[in-house]
């Protein structure tokens, strides 16, 4: 008796080992590699940039071996997936931004070219998270990713995982939205305008300038999004920091005047709206979508924004498609067809219809855009390797930790 | 006690299920948290590699761990203070005084046990908020009040009011169960209420309130929607918040070292509690006297009455009120007039592809996932009662681990062992399926294995002596007996799949979206608290159902386990 227990019991941590050993095995490789790199970058961030220069500089030859096996299981160690999760003729697509206009250029899409999109949706911040944390595990499930801003597309081009893909609808582009120093594209851009509650503030009051939100008339009535929650806040975060001359200054002016940290840009949007607080950063799309809302629905809206005398900081809205060598070529040929599409004319205009800016020249401008207005335009690609610093500083500050 | 009919010869068939069950165990539970501990220490395959302590040190070194840390254990201390007073009084005032309204006072403890925590919080919000109702209301009569909503008193305040009810039952379940023939015996002899009260009663209900005051304590140490809701805006920190913080600042060994430092502290909690449980046992003498003799409140009556009315008033009546008059206003924050009200949202909300996609799928998630749990404890607790075989004990212990692993903790761990390999579930429903079963066995085998212990085993040996075979005695005789226990345990488990927050918030993809993740995701989202509160009071609505059936169910039990709650 005794024994069979025994016997069973050691059966039983074998398969736990079994089973752990298995967890670990195909994937150990990227995992270590991409864990070692965040640490480096927690520790020494310039070191960290030299490691991604290094990675840069071996990965073409490794993606051309991938490229030359066409047989999925010899490619292991090549940086891109190696196991396609999808089905054939069906890509999937993650994606941030409006729902309704996800919804709109999905059917638009699907119209001529039937059922073959599934789209992961999901705000900014988490779908951030979930691309990095599947690309540690070394495979991305998306076909498609098209998110916030153009930082962690820098990292993933660093880590190989974006395919060469460039859409031909790139040269109908205004010149400053074509990028050449990466495998992805530019769909659309936003500005991150001064929003301010109309019920308690006049024209006069409202802020005018980024740094008006740290005077003291705001103290308690402010809100700002968490960078650590919102894709679209870290880039916002970078440019400030960038245009502090890479100081802290801004955060800690923020957390003296009692800021709300948020989650999502919207929600400082909808906190003005709704009177919590009076004044905040919010991309101008947000602002044009909710006050659009607010007429349909038939009640008057409280958000009224003013274009920072800084000039509005710009954040672009890239797309790519994930480097996949197991891909079939029928879903190859989907992604780089839907890829075009949200380039295209048509997509475009839609998209302008939310708000957004387009990036091409054929496209009529937004309403509410004021012309010739100053914007900043952030060099992402500079900013990626400061990532982890302005991250635990953010932190250390609001917290009160530092 | 009858000792029990043990089997000691073994199957096949015995052995293949067996080995079948601890397998399975052992995939379900101890697989990802071994995963998980290896991530902490840095270990991404077996070769122990990378084996360190950095994420620890960097956790441990870093102040916001410290100050995160601080923040649980105040939180979790002023809850567990704050609901054993509140309780202590009702429990008293309900069992042994002569209080006018105790049917009044249970059926509204009954009725705050049903709202969700983190309905709770952003009821808690938009009363006190800067634009909410008090405030609205100050400003009517012209006073100038600014009160931040956003506290680690809020925190306090509102899981207080969530968690005080299981407190309420526990307490007073205790106190009936006292023999009051013991303390009229000490009256008689001329001792004081307070001797009696400290040499009589106290003594006998010291260890339930110790258990239900560290159970308290450790759900609060787990909670993860109420401190996002109430102390994130302020950018204060408990553990579970810093776990997915780390996560969304893609540190997922961090997150995991926080993960096991959560852990370790619910295991002391748990394990003190099993230590003060196991001596509980001399409290149930049982008594056949009616009851003890009920204290006269006298002129002290009406005022102690208005008190209670007050508390439940502001406990349970408040909160449902504000929620459902927000979820008919056409945008929160609006002035309160009547062209601003509407019905728009629920409509909204019905026409919803997405919302009818995560109520069917929290429906279903919860229905395998109880199932499974269910069946296993069924199985498990039959080995451990039924026979000698000592991996019984095994299986019943790993089902109950996961009692020590919060929420967001299991979240982790599944992202962790279910990404890679021949198990890469993450992103469908299996993982969500698989979690949450990990989270509902340890409820189900408290549930079952309760009722097998006090299964009278002479009622099985006289089936097998009269001839039916072993099969034959668990279908006539156990299966009837634990029918009931089996129904309430599955609505318990139904009743957390829709109000489960953390698990489904991590794990969840396009296409799985749960009910949680459509009420967490609510708020940020496109619309105001007037849409995160049309889900909320549907939520509530379900709610009520569910503890309404369950008590029907368990009418014919006296006892009201403590273990009768589910995370949030």
């Amino acid at each position: 008796m005794k024994n069979l227990s025994k016997v069973l019991l050691s059966l039983l941590l074998v398969t736990a080992l079994f089973l752990t050993a298995c967890g670990g095995q195909n994937t150990s490789d990227d995992s270590s590699d991409a864990s070692n790199d965040t640490n480096q970058a927690t520790e020494e961030s310039n070191d960290a940039n030299q490691d991604a220069e290094e990675d840069e500089a071996q990965e073409p030859e490794e993606n051309s071996d991938a490229e030359e096996n066409t047989d999925a299981e010899e490619n292991e160690d090549a940086e891109s997936a190696d196991v396609y999760n999808g089905t054939e003729g069906k890509i999937t697509v993650y994606i941030s931004g409006p729902e309704k206009m996800i919804n709109k250029l999905e059917e638009t899409f699907e119209k001529t070219h039937g059922d073959v999109i599934d789209i992961y949706h999901a705000g900014c911040g988490p779908l951030r998270q979930k691309v990095w944390t599947e690309a540690e595990a070394g495979n991305v499930h998306a076909d498609v990713f098209w998110g916030s801003n153009p930082l962690i597309y820098y990292v993933l081009q660093d880590k190989g995982l974006l395919d060469e893909y460039k859409s031909n609808e790139e040269e109908s582009f205004m010149d400053e939205y074509k990028v050449s120093d990466a495998n992805f594209m530019i769909t659309n851009a936003r500005y991150e305008v001064l929003v301010y509650g109309k019920q308690s503030l006049d024209k006069e009051n409202a802020p005018k300038a980024y740094n008006d939100l740290l005077d003291a008339k705001f103290d308690g009535k402010v809100a700002f999004t968490d960078l650590s929650q919102s894709s679209t806040a870290f880039a916002l975060c970078t440019a400030l920091w960038e245009m502090n001359d890479r100081k802290m200054d801004y955060f800690q002016g923020l957390k003296d005047n009692n800021a709300l940290i948020v989650p999502k840009s919207k929600s400082v949007a909808e906190k003005i709206q709704s009177g919590e607080i009076e004044a905040g950063i919010v991309p101008h799309d947000a602002i044009f979508r909710l006050n659009k809302k607010a007429k349909k629905e038939g009640f008057e809206s409280n958000l009224a924004f003013t274009w920072p005398s800084e000039g509005a900081i710009q954040i672009e809205r890239p797309i790519a498609i994930i480097k996949n060598d197991a891909r079939p070529e029928k879903n190859q040929e989907i992604a780089e067809q839907f890829v075009d599409f949200v380039l295209s004319k048509e997509a475009q205009t839609i998209m302008t219809n939310f708000g957004f800016k387009s990036v091409r020249t054929d496209v009529d401008a937004v309403q509410g855009i004021p012309e010739d207005m100053e914007y900043t335009k952030i060099n992402w690609k500079d900013a990626i390797d400061s990532e982890q610093l302005l991250r635990d500083e953010f932190k250390k500050i609001m917290s009160g930790n530092n | 006690m009858v000792k029990k009919m043990t089997k000691l010869i073994r199957s096949d068939y015995q052995t293949g299920l067996l080995l079948f069950l601890s397998v399975l165990l052992v995939f379900i539970i101890a697989y990802p948290f071994i995963v998980l501990m290896l991530k902490s220490f840095g270990v991404a395959n077996y070769s122990f590699e990378g084996f360190s302590f950095d994420s620890y040190k960097s956790v441990l070194s870093d102040d916001n761990l410290m100050s995160s840390l601080y923040n649980t254990l105040f939180i979790s201390i002023g809850i567990t203070a704050t609901t054993f007073v509140v309780s202590s009084f009702l429990a008293w005032l309900v069992v042994r005084t002569d209080f006018k309204y105790k049917g009044f006072v249970k059926a509204l403890v009954f009725l705050t046990f049903t709202i969700p925590s983190y309905v709770l919080g952003i009821s808690w919000i938009e009363f006190f908020g800067r634009n909410g109702y008090l405030n609205k209301f100050c400003n009517l009569l012209g006073i100038e009040y600014s009160y931040n909503a956003y506290s680690i008193l809020a925190v306090i305040v509102v899981m207080s009011i969530h968690l005080y009810p299981l407190v309420f039952i526990a307490m007073a379940n205790a106190l009936k169960s006292v023999d009051a023939s013991l303390e009229d015996a000490a009256m008689l002899c001329y001792a004081s209420r307070f001797k009696v009260f400290k040499t009589i009663t106290l003594p006998l209900i010291l260890p339930t309130i110790f258990s239900v005051c560290l159970f308290v304590f450790s759900r609060s140490m787990a909670n993860f929607g109420v401190p996002s809701l109430l102390l994130m805006p302020i950018y204060k920190e408990t553990l579970t918040t810093g776990i997915y913080r780390s996560l969304n600042n893609l540190d997922l060994s961090s997150a995991a070292a926080i993960s096991m430092i959560l852990v370790l502290l619910s295991t002391v909690v748990f394990v003190s509690q099993q230590l003060l449980l196991k001596n509980k046992k001399y409290t149930t003498i049982s008594s056949n006297s009616g009851g003890a003799k009920l204290v006269e409140l006298k002129n002290k009556s009406k005022f102690i009455t208005i008190i209670v009315f007050i508390f439940q008033f502001i406990t349970t009546i408040v909160p449902i009120a504000v929620i459902l008059f927000t979820s008919f206003m056409k945008h929160w924050g609006l002035e309160i007039k009547l062209s601003n009200l509407t019905l728009n949202n629920y409509k909204v909300l019905l026409a919803s592809d997405f919302a009818r996609a995560a109520f069917l799928n929290s429906l279903i998630y919860g229905i395998i996932a109880s199932v499974i749990a269910i069946l296993i404890s069924i199985l498990v607790s039959y080995i451990t009662c039924f026979t000698r075989f000592r991996i019984g004990k095994f299986m019943e212990y790993v089902s109950a681990f996961p009692m020590v692993m919060p929420n967001i903790v299991m979240a982790i761990a599944a992202i962790l062992a279910w990404n890679r390999g021949i198990f890469d579930f993450y992103g469908t429903a299996i993982i969500i399926i698989l979690t949450y079963t990990a989270l509902f066995l340890p409820i189900a085998i408290k549930q079952i294995s309760g009722l097998f212990k006090n299964f009278d085993s002479s009622l099985e040996e006289a089936a097998r002596i009269s001839g039916a075979s072993s099969a034959r005695a668990a279908k006539d005789i156990i299966l009837p007996y634990i029918v009931p226990a089996i129904k309430s345990s599955f609505i318990l488990l139904m009743l957390i799949a829709f109000r489960e927050i953390p698990i489904s918030l991590m794990l969840h993809a396009p296409g799985t979206e749960t009910v949680g993740v459509l009420l967490f995701n609510m708020r940020s989202n496109a619309s105001g608290l007037e849409a995160t509160s049309t889900v909320a009071s549907v939520i509530i609505s379900v709610s009520l159902l569910g503890r309404l059936l369950l008590r029907k169910t368990k009418k014919t039990k006296k006892e009201v386990g403590i273990h009768d709650t589910s995370e949030y």
